[in-house]
């Protein structure tokens, strides 16, 4: 059953794609009896649809927070991410979204003469002020990207917990990597990466569509692989939500300690109670602590010292840098490339270009030992706070990582028992 | 009835219906692909043989037929695909929903399983395991990265690069009502100490060599001081708002006598860019190649036009010539070799700038050219070197290039360069243009820039405007006065102004397009809507101001709002600059290309001629002649 499942997953996928890169194509060349029309520029959009963007995103957060904290439903909130996926995804076709608009902002504050628009500050305010009211509900219900993996996911499988913890360091590096190269204009990686919005528009490069049907097809026996463990976005909100007023509450009575929410939690949010009893290995904790201890001590000025070194080899997707290399290659004699000839055809001393390439260079040579320092940072702050030790008393959804998709509040028999007592389910 | 059931039924029914819809797209992709209808390429080869033989209706016919049968066959293969896609999203979205409904529907027992303690402690363990491997992979991507940085290349950019001057702050840009115009730094911190008295020769000023004909030296005047410009407000909106609610004041373009219906100088009579011609201009392409003689060195420089003869002038590193041509066959008549003299600067050049870049003027009596190393020459129509001036060494990166100017019998000569305007070390000079004199000489608060004076009448007064960074300045021709002065330039400045319609429009790819008053050089308005030009200078006609940037984009905007009418992106890169003549706009792009441009409320190409030679001068229209200098050619076109 689960190989059948597999196979027409795949084979569902793999046609579509080829259909839409055969709808993609381009017209053929009929020879010169073809009258190439006069290419033209469409109008901006309107700026109302914008004010509407910001509205229905607004009105999601409220109603997910609403479903989530009042009417504790799953299927309205799956509706409610059907929604999402329609409306910020196949109609508004992925972008303007909160994900992409970090590096809105990074480029913004890079770059003096780039100006912010509204819509994309709000798109990246308005998820973060929302976590830190009622935690995640932009990833329950209103992030396209976390809709289209809640939807086909079938199957969830559990991944072992030393593969979550190490892939959970990933965000944090990506977040990383795409502000480095957003603040200094080289390239808007999140985006170009974005492994659903080929999916979206039906139209992406093929190497895209390989990424795209790897997570869609992980997607259906893994929950969220993009949200766990790539989403730039989800660090900041993990940032917020533990702040938030109203924490996402797995039963409206008393715990049972019955398991079976953290048993239906695909996403491994669910934190069992602190163990009583058995003491831990205090040797191990103390051995565990001094290395994360080691790791912030000398991996900071190690990873950056290592960060700087490769500055220009990060620096080689900037256009500038790209242009002088192009340059270099006419000197020695070889056919320009089309950033060359574009740059040589102004009429401007190459020198400027190798100045300007000089300039993005030592930038990225900066951002590249910053980067270092955030990856050691980061890694060394996860190896630390993974022993904390907490005081749990009951299950309890992680205020960071709970996506806010209530699977849970079903899984609950306390809960059901209550509500159906609160004849909310009668 | 069992639901449950009822559901794992429908996905497998969804699922055969997507497996079927499938079968059929991968089908329609393999026989659109591997269809019998015509290749595209066999079309081509029969629209070859249509434009050999256009009258072949025959053939025409079979063209058009296998033409419709490809596009039929693509648009049939993709309207499938497209149905296809829908059907398939259909049987998909089916699937999901009845599966994840029997899953919903099955009925089970939870099982409650909670976690061991230890188990728990294990995990941590594990997690920490997790976070070093993947942080030591990181770190090894790191240096890897590290390892494949390629700090020679590095060095390289750093061996090559230009200090680029620091760009204006906002504040000091040309739209800052705080810079533009401002007025002049006092007097004292500008002229000499002690002015040099009359007659004294100027020997720390770079430009009072001795002439080798002609008795240069003898006769200079004092720099003269930078006059007090009227009294301007800034440009906000209010003071171009006032400024533009006065008439613009009339003025017309000027030059040597007798030069109206000669072309005797870079962009004809006055540098206006304006002419007339014997010939309608739509009927360029049928204009015959009257004649096309080969010009032995290599220049940039446009030709002049003076009666019947054409003067060019052109150089490499070890020669430098004058020639004259005779307009009605091409013949050349004399060449005049112009050595270096003692106070020479060096020949040296960019690629782009050549020894040769600028345009001589003519006044039917002397012919005037200048090289990249700011040598001035005055050569006889005859063919005799009356007089030579150098001027050099220039501090400027491409070369000096900046085309000559001449009224009231005086020749301009604009020098600016260095990269400090304060240093005060650019000049124009006004050059006695048959001896070579300097008559006077103006210091100009400029740093290095390429573009020529122009010279218009204002009332009784001839002014010469010359463009440089930041200043535009407005100079009295018979004194050296300065009328006024504006400072709205910034970056390169390589295009020259364009005169007409009481106005001096300026402008670069480094600033904004600003259209200053004649008479006062008030800010009329600015605006960056167009492209803006890099090299080709800018003309204003009866139908509005052109514009070309260096990508082929021809402008039209309204001179008096500096609103944008149209563009017209022409198909190659442009350095010349654009004329008018016979109510159309004349361009030529890089690979010599000739576009006759209807100017009227949206552009339409009327006529076009290729040359097949590059050009990067400016043609010459006078009379039946059109007149174009390809890489190294000069050809004579006429009806």
């Amino acid at each position: 059953m689960r190989r059948s499942l597999l196979a027409l997953v795949t084979g569902w996928a793999g046609t579509a794609w080829s259909q839409s890169a055969q709808v993609a194509q381009p017209p053929p060349d009929f020879g010169g009896m073809y009258q190439i029309p006069q290419m033209t520029t469409p109008p901006p959009r309107a700026d109302i649809f914008g004010v509407i963007d910001v509205l229905v995103l607004a009105l999601g957060l409220a109603l997910t927070a609403w479903i989530v904290h009042r009417r504790r439903s799953r299927k309205e909130l799956y509706v409610v991410a059907l929604f999402g996926a329609l409306y910020f995804g196949f109609y508004r076709l992925g972008c303007v979204c909160a994900v992409g608009s970090i590096q809105n902002v990074a480029l913004a504050l890079g770059d003096p003469t780039y100006r912010l628009p509204w819509t994309v500050a709000a798109f990246f305010a308005l998820p973060l002020v929302a976590a830190l009211f009622w935690g995640r509900v932009f990833c329950a219900g209103v992030c396209p990207l976390g809709a289209i993996q809640e939807l086909v996911l079938l199957k969830p499988l559990r991944v072992p917990s030393w593969l979550d913890s190490g892939l959970g360091l990933l965000p944090y590096i990506y977040l990383g990597v795409g502000v480095l190269f957003a603040y200094t204009g080289a390239a808007f990686f999140i985006c170009e990466y974005d492994p659903f919005i080929g999916i979206y528009r039906l139209s992406a490069p093929y190497t895209m569509v390989f990424v795209s049907l790897g997570f869609l097809l992980l997607s259906v026996f893994v929950g969220r692989p993009y949200c766990r463990w790539l989403c730039p976005y989800g660090v900041l909100l993990r940032w917020c939500a533990p702040f938030a007023k109203k924490q996402v509450r797995i039963t409206p009575s008393e715990c049972v300690m019955c398991h079976l929410c953290a048993s239906s939690c695909p996403y491994e949010a669910i934190k069992a109670p602190t163990p009583t009893g058995k003491t831990p290995d205090f040797v191990r904790l103390r051995r565990m602590a001094t290395g994360a201890v080691l790791l912030l001590v000398l991996g900071i000025p190690l990873f950056g010292w290592l960060g700087w070194l490769a500055g220009p080899a990060l620096s080689r997707e900037h256009y500038a840098v790209i242009t002088a290399e192009e340059m270099l290659l006419v000197e020695q004699g070889q056919e320009p490339g089309n950033l060359a000839e574009s740059f040589l055809q102004t009429g401007q001393d190459p020198g400027i270009a190798y100045a300007e390439a000089m300039r993005v260079v030592e930038r990225f040579q900066y951002g590249g030992a910053l980067l270092g320092a955030w990856i050691a940072l980061v890694a060394g702050l996860m190896l630390l706070l993974e022993l904390r030790k907490a005081k749990r008393k009951e299950y309890e959804a992680d205020p960071g990582g709970c996506y806010a998709c209530a699977r849970c509040f079903p899984a609950c028999p306390v809960g059901k028992d209550r509500l159906i007592h609160l004849e909310v389910l009668k | 009835m069992n639901w449950y059931k009822a559901c794992v039924r429908s996905s497998w029914v969804f699922a055969g219906f997507s497996v079927l819809v499938m079968i059929g797209l991968l089908v329609n992709l393999i026989a659109s692909r591997t269809a019998s209808v015509i290749p595209p390429t066999r079309v081509e080869q029969k629209v070859f043989e249509l434009n050999l033989n256009p009258q072949d209706e025959a053939l025409r016919q079979k063209v058009l037929a296998q033409d419709l049968a490809i596009r039929q066959a693509f648009f049939r293969a993709r309207s499938i695909a497209e149905t296809g896609l829908a059907l398939l999203a259909f049987g998909a979205f089916g699937f999901l929903v009845s599966l994840e409904a029997a899953r919903r529907l099955r009925p089970s027992v939870p099982i409650p399983k909670p976690d061991e303690p230890e188990a728990q402690w294990m995990r941590y363990a594990l997690a920490q395991r997790g976070v070093w491997g993947l942080t030591l992979v990181l770190g090894g991507g790191l240096a890897a990265l590290a390892t494949l940085s390629r700090h020679d290349t590095v060095a390289a950019f750093a061996q090559r690069a230009v200090v680029v001057p620091p760009k204006p702050e906002p504040e000091a840009s040309a739209a800052s009502p705080k810079a533009t115009p401002v007025p002049l730094p006092p007097l004292q911190a500008l002229a000499p100490a002690t002015p040099p008295a009359m007659g004294a020769p100027l020997p720390t000023l770079p430009g009072s060599v001795p002439a080798l004909v002609g008795g240069v030296g003898t006769q200079l005047v004092p720099i003269q001081p930078l006059g007090v410009p009227a009294a301007l407000a800034g440009p906000t909106p209010e003071a171009m708002a006032a400024a533009a609610a006065r008439p613009l004041p009339s003025i017309q373009p000027v030059g040597p006598a007798g030069a109206q219906r000669q072309w005797a100088a870079f962009r004809g009579y006055g540098g206006w860019g304006l002419g007339e011609a014997d010939f309608n201009p739509d009927m360029l392409a049928n204009l015959n190649v009257a004649w096309k003689t080969p010009v032995a060195l290599p220049g940039w420089g446009s030709p002049v036009v003076w009666d019947d003869r054409v003067y060019l002038h052109a150089a490499n590193q070890e020669r430098r010539e004058v020639y004259a041509f005779d307009l009605q066959n091409g013949r050349q008549l004399w060449s005049v070799a112009v050595p270096l003299t003692p106070q020479s600067g060096p020949m040296s050049q960019s690629m782009e700038t050549g020894y040769a870049p600028a345009t001589p003027v003519t006044d039917g009596n002397v012919v005037v050219v200048c090289f990249v190393n700011a040598d001035v020459a005055g050569v006889s129509v005859d063919g005799r070197l009356l007089w030579q001036r150098s001027f050099g060494p220039v501090d400027n990166k491409y070369g000096h290039s900046s085309s000559l100017a001449m009224a009231e019998g005086l020749v301009f000569v604009q020098v600016d360069h260095g990269y400090d305007a304060q240093a005060g070390v650019s000049r124009l000079y006004a050059l006695d243009a048959q001896t070579g004199r300097t008559v006077w000489e103006a210091r100009r608060l400029s740093i290095a820039s390429w573009a020529g004076p122009v010279t218009y009448r204002l009332g009784d007064r001839t002014v010469v405007v010359a463009v440089g960074n930041p200043a535009v300045e407005a100079y009295d021709a018979k004194t050296g006065e300065v009328l006024w002065r504006t400072d709205v330039m910034s970056g390169e400045v390589a295009p020259g102004p364009g005169v007409g319609e009481g106005l001096v429009v300026v402008g670069t790819s480094g600033s904004m397009l600003s259209g200053l008053r004649a008479d006062t050089g008030e800010v009329l308005w600015q605006t960056h809507e167009a492209l803006m030009p890099d090299i080709a200078s800018k003309i204003i006609a009866p139908a509005g101001l052109f514009v070309v940037s260096v990508d082929g984009t021809l402008s039209k905007l309204d001179p008096k709002t500096g609103r944008i009418r149209w563009e017209d992106r022409l198909p190659k890169p442009i350095r010349a600059s654009p004329i008018w003549f016979n109510g159309r706009v004349l361009v030529v792009d890089q690979e010599g290309t000739l576009f006759v441009v209807d100017a009227a409320e949206a552009p339409r190409r009327v006529a076009e001629r290729a040359l097949g030679e590059s050009v990067s001068a400016t043609p010459a229209v006078t009379g039946a002649n059109l007149l174009v200098r390809t890489q190294n050619h000069l050809i004579c076109l006429r009806p």
